[in-house]
């Protein structure tokens, strides 16, 4: 019995263990423990600000950091890199590494890579490392922004002393218009001028009064109950009652031409037989001239 | 008394058969258009110029049935006269087209002589009632013109004579008072009342003030 029970821990025992270090085993691969690791090495004219454990980042990815800053005999920044194997293919011969120091936020090294068919680089290869400050880039700009301000500033001093001056000479001046005309004897002739305008204003006023008190009596003449559009249209309401008349006799007057018309017609047929019957007459009478003796030949002559 | 009874009838009847046998007959175009004429003549002279036109346009329109544009020709002419003896203007365009289509050579003298053109009228051609005058025109003497005139029988051509001098300005009191009688003679309205006023001119013009006064109220007193 008692076998049995240390049969079973030690089973547990190991079963556990194996468990545990299986996990820790996994999560061991998974942290890339046992993940081969290459070191590259970069040169820089400056080590300021690189410091061990800086991340290399490749299109915002961290994909090593820095191991180890040094400086070598000639007295250039040595800087090792680490890159895991699976980030080393961005690493390429041509890449271009650059340290930047942004205004905000901890300073980096970035690789970017042109041209990803080119080959790898060597971790014998050095390559030297570009620094971005952009600190010192904005202070380079700012400098003739600030000279410019300078300046301006000057300028403004020497404005105000003149402003200073002008007002000086405005405030001798009696009014607006004599600063701006600068001619007291001009301006005093204006000033006369606006008072007879003054006085043509008030006459004016006076005038438009008595055209409007007019143009109130000629409405009442004109749109009154008694004015000249209400007859116009009194007239008017006549003449259509009128015309109305005067439509009905037209239509009895086309009834009468349109029988007077037929009465033509017939006119027209009896003219033409009474023609016919004159022709008659007449050859009758030239037959009974051709048969009387010696009457005279009745011949066209000239006169 | 049968036996001139007899005779009288086959006397009669001799004479309508002589009749019969001279006299040939026109056509009804130129009996028609004479009629016409002769209405126009009376009516032109007379003052009615509606009538008259439209008795013109009828002789003009039996006429030309024929197509014979000489007689076309000779009313054209007459109507010319008739305006020359009321002492009116008129145009001869109507004659001078037909002229120039087929000349006819009394037609055309006749022309001549109604424009006063006297040197140029074969007085050959002419009537025999205007020769006299014509022969006076071309002396240019007016006690022989108006002598000539006094002779021509018939008034109208009288009348047309008198036109044609008075528009030659050969003329004296004398010649329009022979026009005026003509005229009044003939109850011919529109001639009258023209050659008054002619005669008025001139009395007026020869500073005659009384003559061409009474003259004046003669005219008044007659027009319509």
């Amino acid at each position: 019995m008692q076998d049995k029970n240390a049969f079973k821990v030690g089973l547990f025992v190991i079963a556990t263990t194996i468990i545990v270090s299986s996990a820790i085993g996994y999560l061991i691969h998974k942290k890339g423990v046992f993940e081969k690791v290459y070191t590259f090495t970069l040169a820089a004219k400056t080590g300021d600000g690189l410091t061990k454990g800086m991340p290399v980042l490749f299109s915002g990815f961290t994909i090593g950091k820095v191991d180890n800053v040094e400086l070598n005999d000639q007295g250039i920044v040595i800087i090792k890199i680490k890159i895991p194997k699976r980030h080393s293919k961005w690493i390429r011969f041509d890449s271009t590494f650059s340290f930047d120091k942004p205004l905000i936020g901890a300073p980096i090294i970035s690789v970017k890579t042109e041209n990803m068919s080119s080959r790898p680089l060597s971790e014998k290869d050095v390559l030297e490392i570009r620094t971005v400050n952009d600190i010192n880039e904005v202070i380079k700009r700012i400098h003739p922004i600030l000279d410019t301000i300078t300046r301006v500033a000057g300028n403004i001093e020497t404005v105000s002393a003149n402003v200073a001056k002008l007002t000086g000479t405005f405030s001798s001046k009696s009014s607006i218009l004599e600063m701006a005309v600068n001619d007291p004897d001009s301006v005093k002739s204006f000033h006369e001028s606006m008072k007879s305008m003054k006085v043509i204003t008030s006459r004016l006023e006076d005038t438009l009064k008595k055209v409007d008190a007019m143009a109130d009596k000629t409405d009442t003449k004109i749109y009154g109950s008694e004015g000249a559009l209400s007859l116009a249209n009194n007239i008017l309401k006549d003449l259509i009652a009128k015309l109305q008349n005067l439509d009905t006799t037209v239509s009895n007057i086309n009834t009468i031409s349109n029988s007077t018309a037929e009465s033509t017609k017939d006119l027209k047929q009896l003219r033409g037989e009474i023609d016919i019957t004159i022709y008659s007459i007449k050859e009758l009478a030239a037959k009974i001239d051709d048969m009387l003796p010696l009457k005279k030949r009745s011949d066209i002559k000239l006169p | 008394m049968k036996k001139n009874l007899f005779a009288a009838i086959l006397f009669f009847i001799a004479v309508l058969c002589a009749g019969c046998g001279m006299k040939t007959s026109l056509p009804s175009w130129r009996h028609e258009g004479f009629a016409q004429l002769e209405n126009y003549k009376k009516n032109f002279l007379a003052g009615r110029e509606q009538v008259a036109e439209s008795h013109y346009r009828k002789a003009l329109e039996e006429v030309k049935r024929s197509g014979d544009i000489i007689t076309i020709s000779k009313i054209y002419l007459t109507k010319t006269a008739l305006h020359v003896a009321s002492l009116r203007q008129t145009t001869n365009d109507d004659y001078l087209i037909l002229e120039a289509i087929e000349r006819d050579n009394e037609n055309q003298n006749f022309y001549i002589f109604i424009n006063g053109d006297f040197s140029r009228v074969n007085q050959n051609l002419m009537p025999p009632r205007y020769r006299e005058f014509l022969k006076a025109g071309l002396t240019g003497d007016l006690s022989f013109i108006n002598k000539a005139l006094a002779e021509i029988d018939d008034p109208l051509s009288k009348l047309i004579a008198i036109g044609i001098i008075v528009n030659k300005r050969i003329y004296n009191e004398r010649t329009l008072e022979t026009a005026i009688t003509t005229a009044s003679l003939n109850g011919w309205h529109k001639p009258l009342l023209a050659y008054l006023a002619k005669l008025q001119a001139f009395y007026e013009s020869n500073n005659q003030k009384d003559k061409a006064e009474l003259t004046m109220r003669r005219l008044k007193a007659i027009s319509n």
